[in-house]
């Protein structure tokens, strides 16, 4: 995604503020939109709708484009106004334009109307009152989409889904682990308590202990439970395993307490235990045929082993002699520069 | 794999001394062309920078480029259980996690080996720019280490002030001030004991007594010391490893208040 200009992207949303813009100011808005939205050819508009959001449970902004679905993100900060050339604008929100799955909005209705028996997406939106389900679930879903969380039958014409938890939790695990392996990529810190971005770490704390796959699969539950509604989010922590925070904090604290010898047996036990639960969701995903490809199974893996954290020594009376001698002199890396 | 033989142990042992009380740890980077050592201590007032030639060596092999982050202090120790006779062979895997040294006596009757874990650290390397010194002083290892020894006595920093007439070292504190004078020996006879000093142009410079000393632990390795000296730019401690390499210590000048 590419940020466009603010004023270039301005009138698309809202074409008729052009005229009124020397009264009401506030009608304008300051969107961040995709590219892709923006380089459609043709006489496509961008729609801005309303669709059911699980995660918020309450309808949400979505822009819509031929059958492209972006969700709408606000990021709104009190007393915050933009200037746009000459004018004030009191609305300071920013939105932005994020691509969403829209299986993930399609999955609450299928739970909601087809965990009993097997619906046409005509008729499950037919049962709902709001006309906005009709447009999403039959002009934006991808049918191919809906296979990896519901069962397909075909009669004729007409298509009918039944809910499937088995494969919808599989699934969401796929999804977890995608998550899991960008937030590795990009570094975000998933450990307990927060940590400065551009923090130094010292060079003697080996500091990749605190943070574990659990912390990385936690965090990612979370973000993918963003779009799932509570109900369905706790059984995909269920099934993924994930301890809570509170449950993880009582035990490192109680593992702090164990003498050395036996911390080394709960580590090695918890690693075998992880390894198992790896290689467990591994075959499940395996057999419930989502995985299409090979290069995914290199994300079900057992956690990697980091090395054992280096002992904080205190200075010896040499190293203090050093340190002392070394006042009043520059710094050698003033002079040399780093390759 | 990456192996290197050196004949004897002791060589290795001095080299070892010589950078253990500086750094605590540093990355050992093995090439084909040699071993590199570059790291600076703790205060990071100073750079030790250690290059052993391969062709040094009696036998040296190293197939792909590596890099042995490795506790100084450890590797002291396991060099410390060597006689000074013994052929030494440090051993690695490519992407190994440890190293192996193994110490073999002259008549192969007790070989012994030892196996150190290694670390990874992330130590940065420094770009040392080349630089045309104004004031190159060769003297000998021991004289410099005994001048460095005396003047620790007065004062934690030592000035060294030379001028076409010779090199003066002087340190002044609560006890008295100290001055000693080297000139240029005028015949030379035996290189080893000759001071020859090389100067473009007058320079007066002020460091850390106690890291000169520190970078003294190298004398064993070699008879001669050359100083390079320029204004506002890192003092140049260098020792010649004997066919092998050589060590240099690079030292940051104090900051200078009470000089005009």
């Amino acid at each position: 995604m590419v940020k466009s200009a603010t004023r270039s992207a301005k009138p698309k949303v809202d074409p008729d503020a052009a005229p009124q813009q020397q009264k009401v100011c506030s009608i304008k808005k300051v969107f961040y939109i995709s590219e892709k939205l923006l380089n459609i050819e043709g006489d496509q508009r961008m729609c801005l709708e309303r669709f059911y959001h699980p995660g918020k449970g309450q309808p949400a902004l979505f822009i819509t484009q031929d059958r492209e679905v972006m969700e709408v993100l606000e990021y709104a900060e009190p007393r915050r106004s933009w200037l746009l050339n000459n004018e004030v604008c009191s609305n300071g929100r920013t939105y932005m334009t994020t691509p969403i799955d829209p299986t993930f909005l399609a999955l609450y209705h299928l739970r909601k109307h087809c965990t009993q028996r097997a619906m046409s997406l005509d008729s499950i939106s037919v049962d709902e009152a709001n006309g906005s389900t009709n447009r999403l679930l039959t002009k934006f879903i991808n049918a191919e989409s809906l296979k990896c969380v519901a069962d397909v039958k075909t009669s004729g014409e007409l298509i009918f889904y039944k809910y499937n938890k088995d494969r919808t939790l599989a699934w969401l695990a796929l999804k977890t682990r995608q998550v899991v392996s960008v937030l590795k990529a990009k570094q975000v810190h998933c450990g307990l308590g927060a940590k400065s971005q551009n923090y130094v770490r010292s060079e003697k704390i080996v500091d990749e202990n605190d943070v574990k796959e659990t912390d990385y699969m936690r965090m990612a539950c979370d973000y993918v439970g963003r779009y799932l509604d509570a109900g369905l989010h706790d059984e995909l922590t269920r099934y993924l395993e994930i301890p809570s925070e509170i449950q993880a904090l009582v035990e490192e604290s109680a593992t702090a307490k164990k003498r050395k010898s036996q911390q080394g047996q709960a580590t090695a036990n918890s690693k075998k235990i992880k390894l198992a639960n790896g290689e467990d969701v591994g075959t499940q995903l395996r057999n419930s045929s989502l995985l299409d490809s090979d290069d995914n199974k290199e994300s079900i893996t057992s956690p990697p082993i980091t090395p054992a954290p280096l002992k904080e020594r205190s200075l010896t009376a040499k190293e203090k002699s050093l340190a002392k001698g070394a006042k009043g002199s520059k710094s050698i890396a003033s002079f040399f520069k780093v390759k | 794999m990456f192996e290197a033989r050196l004949g004897q142990a002791t060589t290795l042992k001095k080299i070892l001394d010589a950078i253990k009380d500086l750094l605590n740890e540093g990355t050992f980077d093995c090439s084909d062309s040699g071993i590199q050592l570059q790291a600076m201590d703790n205060s990071h007032v100073s750079l030790v920078s250690l290059t052993l030639r391969s062709d040094g060596f009696d036998k040296f092999r190293c197939d792909r480029n590596l890099s042995m982050g490795m506790n100084l202090g450890s590797m002291a120790k396991i060099l410390k259980c060597a006689n000074n006779e013994d052929n030494v062979t440090m051993k690695a895997q490519d992407n190994a996690d440890t190293v192996t040294i193994m110490f073999e006596s002259a008549n192969q009757e007790k070989v012994s080996d030892y196996e150190m874990k290694l670390m990874n650290l992330d130590q940065e390397h420094l770009g040392i720019p080349e630089t045309e010194y104004s004031c190159v002083v060769r003297m000998p290892a021991i004289e410099f280490a005994r001048i460095c020894r005396d003047l620790a006595q007065f004062s934690e920093s030592v000035v060294i002030c030379c001028t076409k007439e010779g090199v003066k070292f002087s340190a002044s504190g609560d006890v008295g001030t100290a001055n000693i004078k080297l000139a240029q020996t005028g015949s030379v006879d035996k290189e080893e004991e000759a001071v020859i000093i090389d100067m473009q142009e007058p320079v007066t410079l002020t460091f850390a007594c106690r890291y000169l000393n520190a970078f003294t632990k190298a004398t064993p390795l070699s008879t001669q010391v050359q100083l390079s000296m320029c204004a506002d730019v890192p003092l140049v401690v260098e020792y010649a490893i004997k066919d092998l390499g050589h060590i240099r210590y690079y030292l940051a000048p104090k900051i200078e208040d009470n000089e005009t």
